[in-house]
């Protein structure tokens, strides 16, 4: 093989010729440059020369030698792609190179791109222009224009991911969901690249409107769950989301190499993003940071992009100010703002944005200004631009919406995270969320290309002398310019400043806290919150209370910051977003480990609960411990103890009182006290705390008594049915929809809602396959549909969105019901049957006997069984020595058994057949012996949702369905289970018995003692065997046990604490309902109780009467009770014929589901939708008490066709 | 030497408290529950050592409640993180018989765990000890630890 010449010797050897005389030096760089060059030539591995100049050259030489390198006749002719990036097909973006090595450092990787982009100048040099105009006319809906635009971009710089992005968002905007998935599918129909089509794919699901920024961000990452490149990962990840980077410059390092293969506006657009967000991060110039600062500054002189103007200010480069920065309209707009000008600021900002929407410096003062007018945004309301301004607006006045604007603008941020404004807006976010710490509050900075109070603060000391200086050179009379020069000034002199500048009232304000926050004196700052306490502006609250707040943190006040963290909760809830809640609970746990005290006011438990779900943070074991610590130091162990107390002593309930009472003393939380006994302890004293709260906080009322009833039937559920038996398989159903309500409910908004905007076409070719497998007659079947459809997997079925979406709505619900780290069948699985049980189950027969020993981990062999070798003492040695080989053999081969059971047989798997990774290469199964199958087959997809169209779609229903599917694959696999315990593993088992009978027949002696004992041992194991077999079963039908109609009332009774001298029920004949019916059973004597207790003005004493009988299939319910009513009994009817009229008709059920579903026709409902009852009827009204015509009653007549529900 | 032991297995304790009994001389507290372990763990009583079982039911099994609450993956590591925030210092070993759940990147190995344990609870977390019904080995191992407490105890 031929040696190549340039290898890092002769590099070093070059490098130190250079450093000879320099006079000589530009004949030696010349020399340099010739022997790379000749060194390309000859070599029969070019790129390797290539790579060895990127690698080894010093920056220096890199940039001084790329472009003769790179243009040298035999790299050219190596179809390289830095040659070939202005591509005018889609097909042809992101190809692989020839040129693929492992990136540098991050440095010489940024110097790589930026070279290259260099040699591009002639191309990129009004890119910018176009792109500018491409997100103006975006923002303001010109769809036209944007289109036009991007044809052009195409055709001129070719064509690139990042205009897919755009014309994906643009169409949806523009034409809908309709036209943008049609474009995505003729890009996926296309010969377009693999890595493309991933990426198209995630594009045009973060273009539609209707998805959240956390659903989106969940699709994405399990999208890449299985990915396990990294790099790739990473690249995937950041084209997205280009807001997202890489923690390693390692990884940053691979998005430029990546980006190499795909297209010019793709690698411009992130080399300059990437760049934005490595200058603002901590970053340590090296030596050579110079080499690259001259390319950037060549690239800026070839390309005037003023996002380069930020930059290099940022590399410490001083570039004087722009045109656009000295633009005096705009410098007006923040003059006229602090002087309390605001409707020339409202006018000049409209007039100004309506063609430059995205100077977003304008948008805060533009939105205080309409705040403290109280005028509306008059903006064209069909715009991008108004949706982004609108929800800034939402933000700043802390409303109901605030926390639906914020993730809006995440959302958005997300679909337009190739336009600067996505920058931008995340600047906005993470400024405005106070605990967000980020370095990418300054990134939307670099993009700001006009003047802004606070841009210069991302700049160096040095830089920001020459900005300030320069600005205050060029307007010496703007109070805004100058407010940077007097920001830093005494404060005597700045009060000064303040009053010759007529500043207003409330800049002053804000202006004043702030400087006195920077100047540490904060008891000017809680000066100025506690005198703007009662204002009305909301936004110069929210700025004062929150500079207030963290200038107590600064002062180590931590108990009064949380104090006032909470009293700003309390007054209004929609600060949550801005308040520091991370910040406090920090130090107040740092100070916990300090001086090893909790602090024991009733805000910290709010606080850290408020910290739990409403930041994500780690703090939910510390929210149980402060739940029981609060308690504990005001002399009290449960809360009802609490209740009692402030009863008894008259206090009242305050707000933060009842709100610890409410979210606090929950099961969840208190389970974990000491002063809890158990489960059902737990549950109890929830129940009594709500009963309390139906009283102390009757506004909620409804919400209590509702919770009431589903504690109090889970209880019943709990005490009655022996469901969670031991060792049965189990799925805490109850926990595992809870879990669907929170990770599931947007898939499901987005299907149906993709189902109404799409009429779905089923495959026919699939649906005749379906029938072919439901169709086999029995007697030819020897597996069920489900075990053969689960079988079948068919190359080539076509899918859509709504396929996929479908799919990864079964996915994600058999994820939480499988592995759910709280509710999942793998918790049960691995606690109560892997965990050691099987093993010791299934030793203990042998144990008891002795036959079985212990192995030495260490010399990998099992032990010396002491037991026999006493016992045959008289036996030879030889003998002995027999027996011991063949019991330690036995062992092994038990102990086998029984590994290969728990490590590869009951184990859970959720791999597909063919599974493959992003390549197609198909991926090996982790689990691939697991008997616990919980895969689904293309075809299998299909046949469940076909029959899902066919039913009901309202969510309830929709869930119900979805777990009965994961339901029947439980039933599938348990009874695959059964079967291999049965004939495989049991088999195995007695195998190594017969071969240890078999081995000892050698021994003439009398042993008999032992052959007893495996015999013995063998019998036993018969019985531990059918026993473990039985585990691997589950309650048929019903999680819930029949139960009697009885038990339905008593539960309803307690809800609402009936006594038993108020209520008189007799029951006839009435068969045991069916286990799944007691739901909507206690549902309908709810309603019953509830009217009863609404109307009848008696309050709880009413006396109610309950009439049950079962008469052929019927169960007749007759209720009564008494009324007080000065009225006429034609009269109260008359009042209620509506009601009885519109009973079961659509306007009253749609009504009904608006209402939240309560009253008489909810009880339609139950019956009919629920249950499915194909007949009922309900009479009501009042009448004449038979033995007292004084007293009037209502009366509820139900009669109901119970066939099919009765045991 | 007082040594409280929470696990929830009766072979294991068995196994467990023989072995203790054979090597030491041991007074022992049984406990089955993460719930009633916490009990033990803050009355005033005095221990040398506790050995703790990593999965185990929140509360003791009783007639009322067949399964104890439900089952905690990591009772172990919220006992661990309970006598943190209560100032108990008694020198921790965990005894598990750990199952990794899950797949792919969700799955967590032993190591994983005894890092995260090291990181979070030392000093009082002394060390794992993975017991296995078919093994000797997890004697050595838990020897070693209380060995290296007593000799803490006694240094």
């Amino acid at each position: 093989m031929k040696k190549l010449k340039f290898g890092q010797n002769n590099l070093k050897s070059w490098k130190s010729s250079s450093m000879k005389k320099k006079s000589q030096q530009l004949k030696t760089e010349d020399r340099l440059l010739k022997r790379i060059l000749s060194d390309i030539n000859s070599s029969s591995n070019p790129l390797k020369v290539l790579y060895l100049f990127k690698k080894n050259s010093s920056l220096a030489e890199l940039s001084k030698y790329f472009n003769e390198v790179i243009s040298s006749k035999k790299i050219f002719s190596s179809n390289l792609r830095i040659h070939k990036l202005v591509q005018t097909e889609e097909a042809n973006i992101h190809i692989e190179d020839s040129f693929i090595h492992k990136p540098m450092d991050l440095l010489r990787e940024l110097v790589w791109t930026a070279l290259t982009l260099n040699s591009y100048n002639s191309y990129l040099k009004d890119f910018y222009l176009k792109r500018d105009a491409l997100e103006n006319s975006l923002l303001l809906n010109d769809f036209e224009i944007s289109l036009s635009l991007l044809d052009e971009i195409d055709r001129k710089y070719g064509k690139s991911l990042w205009s897919i992005k755009n014309r994906l968002n643009i169409l949806q905007r523009k034409e809908g969901l309709d036209a943008q998935k049609a474009y995505a599918k003729t890009l996926k129909d296309s010969s377009i690249s693999t890595s493309s089509k991933i990426l198209i794919y995630l594009f045009s699901i973060g273009a539609e409107e209707n998805i959240s920024y956390d659903y989106y961000e969940r699709i994405t990452n399990k999208f890449f769950e299985r990915f396990n490149i990294r790099s790739l990962f990473e690249y995937y990840k950041y084209k997205i989301n280009a807001e997202y980077i890489p923690d390693e410059d390692l990884y940053i390092s691979h998005i430029l190499i990546h980006e190499r293969t795909s297209s010019l506006v793709d690698m411009y657009e992130t080399f300059l993003n990437l760049l934005s967000h490595i200058v603002c991060m901590n970053f340590k110039p090296t030596n050579e940071l110079d080499v690259f600062i001259r390319i950037v500054r060549k690239m800026y002189k070839n390309v005037p992009d003023p996002r380069f103007v930020n930059i290099l200010r940022m590399l410490d480069v001083y570039v004087p100010l722009t045109e656009l920065e000295k633009n005096e309209t705009i410098l007006n707009i923040f003059d006229n703002f602090e002087q309390a000008n605001y409707l020339e600021v409202i006018q000049e900002s409209e007039r100004i944005l309506s063609k430059n929407p995205n100077y977003t410096s304008l948008y805060q003062p533009y939105l205080e200004s309409i705040y403290i007018l109280n005028e509306q945004i008059s903006l064209d309301s069909n715009t991008l631009l108004y949706e982004i301004l609108v929800k800034y607006q939402d933000m700043l006045t802390t409303n109901d919406n605030t926390q639906n604007a914020i993730n809006d603008l995440f959302k958005l941020l997300v679909t337009y995270s190739n336009l600067s404004i996505s920058n931008q807006i995340l600047s906005i976010l993470l400024n405005y969320l106070i605990d967000e710490k980020s370095y990418k509050s300054k990134v939307g900075y670099i993009s700001t290309s006009i003047f802004n109070l606070f841009k210069h603060n991302i700049y160096s000391e040095n830089i920001k002398e020459k900005y300030i200086q320069e600005y205050t050179t060029v307007y010496s009379s703007a109070p805004s310019l100058q407010l940077l020069i007097n920001f830093n000034a005494k404060e005597e002199s700045f009060l000064s400043f303040l009053e010759n500048k007529h500043i207003s009232e409330r800049s002053k304000t804000t202006l004043l806290s702030l400087y006195y926050f920077t100047k540490k004196e904060y008891e000017h700052t809680a000066k100025i919150a506690l005198n703007n306490v009662y204002t009305s502006d909301v936004i110069l609250k929210n700025t004062v209370q929150t500079m207030f707040i963290l200038s107590l943190l600064r002062q180590n006040k931590h108990i009064e910051a949380m104090k006032e963290v909470i009293n700003t909760y309390f007054i209004n809830k929609n600060t949550m977003a801005i308040l520091p809640v991370i910040d406090i609970v920090d130090v107040i746990i740092e100070n916990i480990e300090k001086t090893f005290k909790w602090p024991s006011e009733i805000d910290a438990p709010i606080l850290f609960y408020l910290c739990t779900i409403s930041r994500n943070h780690d703090t939910e074991s510390r929210t149980e411990y402060l739940y029981e610590y609060y308690l504990v130091s005001h002399d009290y162990k449960r809360p009802t103890d609490l209740i009692s107390d402030y009863i008894n002593n008259q206090n009242g309930f305050d707000e933060k009182t009842i709100f610890y009472l409410d979210k606090i003393c929950i099961p969840e939380i208190m389970k974990t006290s000491l002063y809890i006994d158990d489960y059902i302890d737990a549950e109890k004293e929830r129940i009594k705390v709500c009963h309390h709260l139906i009283s102390i906080d009757n506004k909620n009322e409804k919400r209590y008594l509702q919770e009431i009833k589903d504690r109090e039937q889970n209880l019943f559920i709990k005490n009655e049915s022996s469901r969670i038996e031991k060792n049965k398989i189990y799925v805490d159903i109850e926990g595992i929809k809870k879990s669907y309500s929170k990770e599931l409910k947007n898939d499901y908004d987005r299907l149906m809602s993709l189902i109404e905007t799409n009429s779905y076409q089923r495959d026919s070719e699939v649906e005749k396959i379906i029938d072919v497998l439901k169709n086999i007659p029995s007697e030819e079947k020897n597996v069920t549909y489900e075990e053969a459809i689960n079988s079948l997997y068919i190359s080539n079925i076509s899918s859509n969105e709504i396929d996929d979406l479908f799919q990864k709505i079964i996915e994600l619900s058999r994820d939480i019901f499988v592995k759910n780290e709280h509710y999942g069948l793998d918790v049960y699985l691995s606690t109560k049957i892997r965990h050691g049980t099987i093993s010791n189950h299934l030793r203990k027969p042998l144990e008891k006997e002795n036959i079985i020993t212990l192995k030495n981990s260490k010399l990998n062999e099992y032990e010396e069984n002491a037991y026999w070798s006493k016992l045959f003492y008289n036996l030879e040695s030889s003998e002995i020595t027999l027996i011991q080989s063949k019991l330690k053999n036995f062992s092994k081969r038990h102990d086998d058994i029984i590994k290969n059971l728990t490590n590869n047989l009951l184990q859970v798997t959720t791999s597909d057949h063919i599974n493959t990774n992003m390549d197609g290469k198909i991926i090996e199964n982790e689990n691939k012996e697991a008997l616990f199958k919980y895969n689904f087959t293309n075809i299998e997809l299909k046949s469940i949702f076909y029959s899902f169209l066919d039913k009901d779609l309202d969510y309830d229903v929709f869930i119900s369905n979805i777990l009965q599917v994961l339901w029947d694959k439980t039933d599938v696999n348990l009874k695959n289970i059964r079967n291999v315990l049965d004939t495989i593993i049991y088999p195995q088992i007695l195998k190594n018995f017969n071969d240890l009978q078999n081995d000892l027949q050698v021994i003439d002696k009398d042993i008999s003692p032992l052959k007893n004992a495996i015999a013995q041992s063998r019998t036993e194991m018969n019985q531990s065997f059918k026993n473990l077999i039985a585990w691997f079963a589950r309650m048929e039908d019903s999680e819930i046990n029949d139960y009697e109609i009885k038990s339905a009332i008593d539960i309803v009774k307690n809800i609402f604490r009936k006594q038993e001298n108020n209520l008189k029920i007799n029951i006839d004949n009435m068969p045991y309902l069916k286990g799944k019916t007691l739901d909507s059973m206690v549902d309908i004597f709810f309603i019953i109780f509830d009217n009863a207790f609404k109307y009848s003005r008696l309050n709880d004493k009413t006396p109610i009467t309950i009439n049950i009988e079962y008469v052929d299939s019927m169960m007749n319910i007759y209720v009564t009770n008494e009324i007080q009513s000065s009225s006429s009994i034609d009269e109260l009817n008359g009042s209620i014929d509506i009601i009885r009229l519109n009973y079961g008709t659509t306007e009253a059920t749609l009504k009904t589901n608006k209402e939240g579903r309560s009253g008489f026709n909810k009880i339609w409902k139950i019956l009919t939708k629920d249950l499915q009852i194909p007949e009922h009827l309900l009479n009501f009204g009042y009448v004449q008490n038979s033995n007292n015509p004084d007293i009037i009653e209502f009366y509820v007549d139900l009669k109901i066709n119970v066939k099919g529900l009765v045991v | 030497m007082n040594i409280l032991l929470i696990e929830d297995d009766d072979e294991k304790r068995k196994k467990i408290t023989d072995f203790l009994l054979n090597n030491y001389n041991p007074t022992i507290m049984h406990k089955k529950s993460f719930h009633s372990g916490l009990k033990e763990l803050v009355s005033f009583k005095s221990y040398d050592c506790v050995l703790l079982d990593m999965s185990m039911p929140s509360f003791d099994i009783t007639v009322n409640d067949s399964e104890g609450g439900s089952p905690e993956s990591f009772a172990g590591r919220k006992l661990l993180e309970q006598m943190k925030f209560r100032f108990i210092n008694y020198p921790t070993i965990v005894i598990t018989q750990f199952d990794s759940f899950g797949e792919y990147k969700e799955k967590r190995s032993l190591e994983e765990l005894k890092n995260e344990l090291s990181e979070k609870y030392s000093p009082i977390y002394k060390g794992t000890v993975y017991y296995s019904a078919s093994e000797n080995d997890w004697q050595n191992i838990l020897k070693e630890h209380i060995n290296s407490i007593i000799k803490e105890q006694n240094d």
